[in-house]
């Protein structure tokens, strides 16, 4: 799935010559990993990437980040702090503006600002930074694509966005990956949906969506958030039966853009939307909760409607 | 056409001559408060930012009014701001007003003209009209400006307690009502003249403090306890770096653009983007104040205001670095007038210690 065209400039004061570079396994790592992999091993740097999210990781983030930022951060903050010891430099991008369509799009404000984050909680480290900006370096070229890393066998399970005409209720995950995929933060959301045995789709399966993807459909400028509307998007035209909208406590955007697919996408449409918001203190069994009697409201409306036909 | 905008603190009054000049009818509604918030907490996305929920309020009062227009500024960057208007429009929509939206973009300036032009004749009129309203809101803002500063200046040497208060109140419902430019030269002079007999002129050593932070936790008083004006009582000299004046950019005008060109390289080592929400400005005059020797910084935000919340931790590098105390208050529907105070007390009471411990030595 390719996803635009970005460029990127590395500060040169910052760069080493050789050495091990760590990346750690929290935010872009699930958009752009074999990107970033590519990139530093054309360089000749040895690289390191962080463990799987576990709770020891998660303490370290929350003592360390400031404690009004989003979930997804203060776990970034955690995998810096497990890397630190192991590598020469920690590898940091700092996602600006990117040009798809002839317009650009920017990143969050917390995606732009990550590497002066890093710097400040961790002042003795270094930090090699990729400046991606597609105004202000418009030369240094860098093709990134979409790959939720290591989510293999999730990306198979799950059905192609774009089925058409099932009798069956399906429903559409929208999160942003670094949620999603991560085992401890998302509670394994995916694995329970797919237990009770339905039919569900994210915003990164199945090529076809590509016609919605890459059309800039409303006045939003994050670029990543692109993806989660036009997932809405498909979601309404395909007819799906749901929408889960899982995002964590704290996240900017998902003010904005929950309350756009709410009210203009899901509710003309009747579309029933579940949202699940997250944060450090959430319990599994509340997750677990509501998103069976979600589940359940669902099933009851698919019969509802199969017996007025 | 009856025009409805977002406003904070006394940026209303320099607004209101603007558009009045330009033929537009502003509708202000009373000035923020408890049923405003809970009107805008009730309809606007719980996780937005207090801003949005405060203004969102403010415009179903002025369309309660008769307002049939809402002129937004709006733009293409990275903080919510700049969605806004997008999603005012779409929670009042649904509520069921009628009006017409107008959002005014950096880049499509132009669109103003046309908007004029529904109202007045010809392009000489309208241009006419555009030089009267900014010399207008630009004299009438600098006098605000004047007295504003004025009152910081002078708060913590008044005699009486509140009297600086209650005169630059006074003052201000008349200037809001002067229509021209002698007019408002001759109310600055004589407003001058009647506080400065009032005050006392002897020279103490004074705890002075910066105010950084988000424009609309910095400008507008109901969300920030109006701890501008308390601190001043307190007997605290305060500087905040956000005036109504400065925000609306009248400044730039006066060549105070040059402060801000020489405060940004400052913060260039700590904050390398500026992503919106006044955050590589907070940084630049913090550092500015810890090299200005001023007791403490205090730090107003905008509860999970997406720039502010990554600004926190370079904040705090900054404090550590160069050794001044900062209190860092976020602000949203729940915070509570006691708990707020608490902590500005206990800062206050910091800041005095320090300080007598400095002068001691």
């Amino acid at each position: 799935m390719k996803y635009g065209r970005f460029s990127c400039f590395a500060s040169p004061a910052e760069t080493l010559p050789h050495g091990v570079i760590g990346i750690p396994k929290a935010l872009h790592y699930y958009y752009h990993f074999s990107e970033w992999e590519r990139f530093l091993k054309g360089k000749n740097y040895d690289l390191v990437v962080s463990p799987d999210t576990n709770r020891e990781i998660l303490e370290k983030g929350l003592r360390l980040a400031p404690p009004e930022i989003c979930l997804p951060l203060k776990v970034y903050l955690g995998h810096c702090a497990e890397l630190k010891e192991k590598v020469d430099a920690i590898f940091v991008p700092r996602m600006v503006r990117c040009r798809m369509k002839n317009w650009f799009y920017y990143g969050c404000p917390k995606a732009i600002a990550l590497p002066d984050l890093v710097r400040a909680t961790f002042p003795k480290v270094r930090i090699y930074e990729l400046e991606i900006d597609d105004v202000k370096n418009p030369r240094h070229r860098l093709n990134l694509t979409v790959v939720p890393a290591g989510q293999e066998e999730v990306a198979q399970s799950s059905l192609p966005m774009l089925l058409k005409g099932e009798k069956d209720h399906k429903i559409m995950i929208i999160a942003h990956p670094y949620l999603l995929y991560d085992r401890v933060l998302a509670f394994d959301l995916i694995k329970k949906v797919k237990e009770r045995g339905i039919m569900f789709a994210t915003p990164f399966d199945g090529g076809q969506g590509e016609k919605y993807r890459h059309a800039p459909i409303f006045d939003i400028c994050w670029f990543y958030e692109q993806h989660l509307l036009s997932a809405a998007l498909v979601a309404k035209e395909m007819g799906y039966s749901g929408i889960i909208l899982f995002y964590s406590f704290g996240c900017g955007t998902a003010a904005v853009i929950n309350e756009i697919i709410n009210r203009e996408i899901a509710r003309p449409s009747g579309i029933p939307v579940l949202n699940l918001v997250i944060d450090e203190h959430t319990q599994e069994t509340g997750i677990e909760t509501r998103v069976e009697s979600f589940l359940e409201i669902l099933t009851k409306r698919a019969k509802i409607a199969n017996e007025d036909v | 056409m009856k025009a409805a905008f977002p406003y904070m603190g006394n940026i209303y009054i320099p607004l209101r001559i603007l558009f009045k000049n330009l033929g537009i009818t502003p509708i202000i509604p009373p000035p923020y408060n408890r049923e405003t918030l809970t009107i805008g907490a009730r309809y606007a996305p719980e996780l937005m930012c207090i801003p949005f929920k405060l203004t969102l309020g403010n415009l179903i009062k002025s369309l309660e009014m008769g307002a049939d227009t809402i002129i937004h500024t709006s733009g293409w960057w990275s903080c919510r701001y700049g969605y806004y208007p997008h999603l005012a429009h779409l929670i009042l929509n649904e509520l069921g007003f009628k009006f017409r939206p107008i959002v005014l973009r950096r880049d499509r300036l132009w669109e103003i003209f046309a908007i004029l032009k529904e109202i007045h004749r010809d392009y000489t009129e309208i241009i006419r009209r555009l030089i009267r309203a900014f010399t207008y809101g630009y004299y009438k803002s600098r006098v605000l400006e004047k007295l504003e500063r004025l009152a910081f200046l002078l708060r913590p040497r008044e005699k009486n307690y509140g009297e600086v208060s209650r005169w630059l109140r006074y003052y201000l419902a008349i200037l809001d009502k002067a229509e021209g430019i002698k007019e408002m030269r001759d109310l600055y002079r004589v407003a001058k003249e009647e506080i400065l007999s009032r005050v006392n002129k002897e020279e103490v050593t004074r705890i002075r403090v910066k105010i950084v932070g988000e424009s609309f936790c910095v400008l507008e008083p109901f969300v920030n306890f109006n701890i501008l004006e308390r601190l001043g009582e307190m007997g605290i000299e305060v500087d905040p770096t956000l005036t109504a004046h400065r925000w609306l950019g009248f400044h730039s005008i006066g060549l105070g653009k040059k402060e801000v060109k020489k405060i940004l390289p400052l913060a260039e080592v700590y904050w390398r983007w500026c992503v919106g929400g006044e955050d590589k400005n907070t940084i630049g005059y913090s550092i500015k104040a810890a090299r200005d020797n001023y007791d403490g910084i205090i730090h107003l935000q905008p509860f999970a205001c997406m720039p502010q919340t990554c600004a926190q931790s370079a904040l705090e590098k900054v404090a550590l670095d160069y050794h001044i105390p900062i209190l860092q208050l976020s602000l949203d529907e729940f915070t509570q007038e006691g708990s707020f105070y608490n902590r500005v007390e206990a800062f206050v009471e910091l800041m005095k210690r320090r300080k007598i411990r400095r002068l001691g030595r």
